[in-house]
């Protein structure tokens, strides 16, 4: 537990699309003085003057012997994750590292060993989990309201051809390209946390990867997966075909079933009522009108805020860690929590086609 | 002279490097990897040297025996994010090659977006200021990018003595890019004129590529930043008619007085920070900053590229309008 007087130093290393989002999220700490590093001198420069830095570095050992940073958010590829979380960690900070936090299980026992050795915090960003609908729907499961969990279909589906995107660009291939499961994996985490989230760690997966655009660069561009949970079943489901882009997220319980769209961050409860199955449907239907209505404006607000609805898991994430930290409550993801989405992530990419 | 040309297969690029080779100058164009075998025709004399400017793959060859470098590569498309990534840290990459080799001149595409558009009464010039820190990071990606850019490069150049030309063209348009975005906004079938008495701040891509020609042969300057803008007053409003009547567009034009919206603008800015604080996002048509940066109605003087490189622009309008219009082939 840090004094909650106490200035919080946070070094912020990659400063791609999503460091960005980290530095926007740590403008909501309070007294918490910020440093940058990024492999470019430039870009490190760059985003210290765009977020008002205390400092920027160049290199990551010197950001660290220099700037003696309390936490470390790590925002580099997947690749650098195991050697920089543990010279965080080596160097006394705690981390906030990016998913997937390693390449494979190995390396995460390393890095949770050394955590455990140091008796600091590790977490993976499962920032998702912390979208105020996910947050909403937890908190009636939590008091009974929502029944019990029986099952979840998660959906995401994503453009990854988009000839201008990340992920087609052929004079600069993504990482992700280059680790089992290619592209795909890159997102297993976030369908993971979600399912482990609802129904508990997995015991049983079946999986189906396939490549439906012979002429991608992709090993495969669509998944389904079953997982048998310890509380209830789920199903995953990753399409580069399926349009629009969408991520939404069905917990269906003994008492309710909610519809939650996470890029929108729009929630629709449907409720088991008393009285005719007509009425029934008739009121969840006017109750979804309203919801999506007024998630609709909400999503607008939230666009013209400077949030991006996407990632207010994120900064919800980022304060509540840091809160935790200053006022010595739990971390708000476990290492219990990233231990089971790693198993289900290699599960899923070991399973191959076995359905 | 031997000059590389990054960008070279760009909209600008093209069009520079066959101004460079009209002036019998020897061309080494940095491509992409896996860009068509002669993307400058069969017989084309340029010698292309494959790399990515956000590789990792070491540079340094590509500035052997060169010369002078025109730099315009710049990643202009995608988000906020991926344009400084591209524009910012590849120009870095360029820089620190560059810095081992024996090349001393370059000369740099950089923009009028960098300029704070609100400084100038009348006219804007090279004496304009840059934008403000405090504002910068409220412009687009564009803006924030290739200030960046330029400030990297000044540094550089002045650290190691080189002789530096920063052009900052207007907008550039010409064959496959006759519409200038900064004339109006489509909207469905309605096209909004802002401002359609102001004069636009144009420079067509031919008269544009001269100027990088003749930038890159200027020997003598150590350093010097000039606009490249034609010399003909085109207004917004000419330039839509014109532009409705060559390409057969059958879009309806609707004039929007540029006070009037600029009004708006600030009108939706202070009820966006009363309501969402002050790092409120609004769209560009909404956003006081980018609207004024894209706009406002100014006086743009070509005289100091004119005095320092005697550049006249070659085409007229009328030329440029015919020729925008017309086939890739008739345009050089």
């Amino acid at each position: 537990m840090l004094n909650d007087k106490k200035s919080i130093r946070a070094l912020v290393i990659g400063t791609g699309h999503i460091g960005q989002q980290h530095l926007l999220a740590l403008r909501k700490v309070p007294n918490c003085t910020v440093a940058v590093c990024d492999r470019s001198p430039t870009m490190a420069e760059l985003s210290a003057d765009r977020h008002s830095a205390a400092a920027w570095y160049a290199d990551a050992a010197k950001a660290f012997a220099e700037f003696r940073p309390d936490v470390a958010h790590i925002c580099t590829p997947a690749s650098s994750h195991l050697p920089l979380g543990r010279l965080a960690l080596e160097m006394g900070a705690h981390a906030i590292i990016e998913k997937p936090i390693t390449e494979n299980h190995a390396d995460w026992i390393c890095l949770r060993e050394a955590a455990e050795r140091a008796g600091l915090w590790l977490i993976e960003d499962h920032n998702y989990a912390f979208n105020p609908p996910v947050l909403q729907v937890r908190s009636l499961i939590d008091s009974g309201e929502f029944g019990d969990v029986v099952h979840v279909d998660i959906q995401f589906a994503l453009n990854i051809h988009e000839p201008t995107g990340v992920f087609s660009d052929p004079h600069l291939p993504h990482p992700a390209l280059q680790s089992p499961g290619g592209v795909i994996a890159d997102f297993l985490p976030h369908l993971s946390y979600l399912a482990i989230a609802f129904v508990g760690a997995a015991t049983t997966v079946r999986t189906h990867w396939h490549k439906r655009a012979h002429n991608s660069p992709f090993q495969h561009d669509e998944m389904r997966a079953l997982v048998v949970g310890q509380t209830g079943t789920a199903s995953l489901l990753f399409s580069s075909h399926i349009q629009p882009d969408l991520f939404r997220l069905v917990v269906h319980g003994t008492r309710m079933t909610a519809s939650i769209s996470l890029f929108e961050n729009i929630c629709h409860i449907d409720k088991a009522r008393s009285g005719p199955g007509t009425g029934t449907a008739l009121l969840n239907s006017l109750a979804a009108g309203k919801n999506y209505t007024l998630g609709g404006l909400r999503s607008i607000v939230a666009k013209l805020s400077s949030v991006p609805v996407s990632y207010s898991g994120l900064h919800t994430l980022v304060q509540s860690f840091y809160q935790s930290l200053r006022e010595g409550h739990a971390c708000p993801v476990t290492l219990t929590q990233i231990d089971e989405t790693i198993r289900l992530v290699d599960a899923l990419i070991d399973m191959g086609n076995r359905i | 002279m031997k000059i590389l040309v990054t960008g070279a297969t760009g909209f600008l690029g093209r069009h520079v490097v066959r101004a460079l080779l009209k002036r019998n100058h020897q061309v080494r164009a940095l491509v992409r990897p896996g860009t068509a075998e002669s993307p400058f025709g069969g017989d084309s004399p340029v010698e292309l040297f494959c790399s990515d400017l956000r590789g990792s793959a070491d540079l340094l060859p590509a500035f052997d025996g060169v010369d002078v470098v025109i730099h315009l590569a710049a990643v202009v498309c995608g988000s906020d994010d991926a344009q400084l990534a591209g524009t910012v840290a590849g120009t870095e990459r360029l820089l620190e090659a560059m810095s081992r080799s024996t090349t001393r001149r370059l000369v740099l595409a950089s923009t009028l977006s960098v300029y704070d558009w609100s400084a100038p009464w009348f006219s804007l010039t090279e004496d304009t200021p840059l934008e403000s820190r405090a504002r910068l990071y409220r412009r687009d990606g564009y803006a924030i990018s290739k200030t960046w850019q330029e400030r990297i490069v000044r540094r550089v150049a002045e650290s190691q003595s080189w002789n530096l030309i920063v052009l900052r063209p207007g907008f550039i348009w010409g064959p496959g890019r006759a519409w200038c975005i900064s004339a109006g906004i489509d909207l469905g079938r309605f096209r909004l004129i802002n401002g359609p008495l102001r004069r636009l701040p144009l420079t067509h891509v031919n008269n544009c590529a001269e100027a990088f020609a003749l930038a890159a042969e200027k020997t003598e300057t150590q350093t010097s930043t000039l606009n490249v803008i034609d010399t003909e007053e085109v207004r917004a409003w000419r330039f839509a008619t014109d532009h409705q009547k060559a390409s057969r567009e059958k879009r309806s034009l609707i004039p929007v007085p540029y006070h009037l919206w600029i009004c708006i603008t600030y009108l939706a800015a202070m009820t966006g920070r009363v309501l969402f604080g002050i790092n409120c996002r609004l769209p560009t048509v909404l956003n006081p900053l980018r609207y004024r940066a894209m706009f406002r109605g100014l006086r743009f003087p070509n005289h100091r590229i004119s005095e320092q490189l005697c550049w006249k622009p070659g085409l007229d309008y009328e030329a440029c309008v015919k020729q925008s219009h017309g086939s890739e082939k008739n345009c050089v």
